[in-house]
């Protein structure tokens, strides 16, 4: 019982050596191998996950830039178009006033013409009236000729008194 | 009183299976052929199960969608070798699959008496081959991590005075993992014959399933933790 026999002890040996390469062979490494492709799986998983997120956060980064920049150029288009509007209608505008000025003082030319012709007529038609009574009063075409101008003159001086 | 001993005295001794017809004059005890003994045999069956048990659990593994059995082998890999790692370190890692071996071996060998077959644990060459394989596996790793120099240097620390202390450590260590197991195998087995005798019924029962199971799992456990507590001890110095 507490013999120890050297072919047996030497047996024990081997046999613990055949199990300990058996095991690994047939139990610890496939097993640990198909551990660590799981975990290299995971991993790339997870790094892939990674790399999508941050491709949407840029993305996403990229989109609001862009957004904030077509609500500048929104902003800047309609300060330059309200700006040209203001401008179209200050220019009308004055123009207009222009026009009306111009069309005012014509009118205002035309009115004093007008007067000035008018007056001129009534001169000329009062005068020719006068002469005529004058004549029908004196009978003569020859020395109603020189009333006329006589007349005339009168006439002239008393535009000029007024 | 004269027949149980008798008796126990035969349960005890080492059978011989058969003998290997090669017949050396010289040595004694070959003069008739080399005797192969019963653990010999017990520990083939114990190898063939656990390598048939290995390869069919490990059959067709795969990454994902696993099978139950993939399962059951991962568990068992992972729970061992986890349990191996904290006992040594992470600088131990390569001895953990030997670790581990010897672990699964003795634990299975030590309960193998529920089947009705002698713990091959209970035969002293198992024994004196395991403790002798575990001090020549802390010394090689103390060679192999430290250098030749380092590790006679080794045998000096803390203190010069201790050298003869640490070379007794030498023969100490591996005798006491060898006795121990040994022993407490041993004693079990004794102990369940002579309760067997008084009581055959009931109580061989509850107490098998202490001392085989129980008992012969701590057992393999004591010895595989007080291995690689020596073998994380030689590769400490390493860091200091």
């Amino acid at each position: 019982m507490l013999s120890v026999d050297p072919f047996n002890l030497i047996c024990t040996v081997v046999n613990l050596l055949i199990l300990f390469v058996a095991l690994r062979i047939f139990l610890f490494k496939p097993v640990q191998k198909i551990i660590a492709e799981r975990q290299a799986q995971a991993d790339a998983q997870l790094n892939e996950a990674a790399a999508r997120q941050k491709e949407a956060e840029s993305l996403k980064a990229q989109y609001s830039s862009s957004m904030a920049k077509a609500e500048e150029e929104k902003k800047q288009l309609l300060n330059t178009a309200r700006k040209d509007a203001d401008e179209q209608y200050q220019k009308i505008v004055e123009e207009a006033k222009a026009q009306a000025k111009q069309i005012e003082e014509r009118a205002v030319a035309d009115a004093q013409n007008q007067k000035n012709r008018i007056l001129k007529n009534t001169e000329k038609e009062i005068a020719d009236m006068v002469v005529a009574a004058a004549e029908k009063m004196v009978g003569t075409q020859s020395g109603a000729k020189i009333d006329r101008s006589l007349y005339d003159e009168f006439l002239g001086k008393a535009g000029e008194e007024q | 009183m004269g027949n149980l001993a008798e008796y126990l005295m035969e349960e005890l001794e080492c059978e011989t299976v058969f003998k290997i017809p090669i017949r050396i004059p010289q040595i004694a005890a070959y003069a008739d052929g080399i005797p192969v003994h019963e653990s010999i045999v017990v520990t083939w069956i114990i190898m063939a199960v656990l390598i048939l048990v290995s390869i069919i659990l490990t059959r067709n593994l795969k990454v994902d969608h696993i099978s139950k059995r993939q399962a059951v082998a991962e568990l068992i890999v992972t729970k061992l070798t986890g349990m191996v790692e904290g006992m040594i370190g992470e600088n131990g890692k390569a001895y953990v699959p030997w670790l581990t071996t010897v672990l699964l071996y003795i634990g299975v060998a030590n309960a193998i008496g529920l089947f009705g077959m002698k713990a091959p644990t209970k035969d002293l060459n198992v024994t004196v081959a395991l403790a002798a394989m575990s001090i020549i596996l802390v010394e090689a790793a103390g060679i192999y991590q430290l250098g030749v120099k380092r590790w006679l240097h080794k045998f000096l620390e803390p203190v010069a005075v201790v050298l003869p202390i640490n070379i007794l450590e030498l023969v100490t260590r591996p005798l006491s993992l060898c006795m121990r197991l040994f022993g407490n195998v041993l004693g079990a087995f004794v102990i369940m014959e002579l309760i067997k005798f008084v009581v055959p019924v009931i109580l061989p029962a509850v107490l098998c399933c202490y001392f085989d199971i129980f008992d012969g799992l701590l057992q393999a456990y004591v010895f595989v933790f007080l291995t690689s507590m020596y073998i994380s001890e030689m590769l400490e110095v390493e860091e200091a």
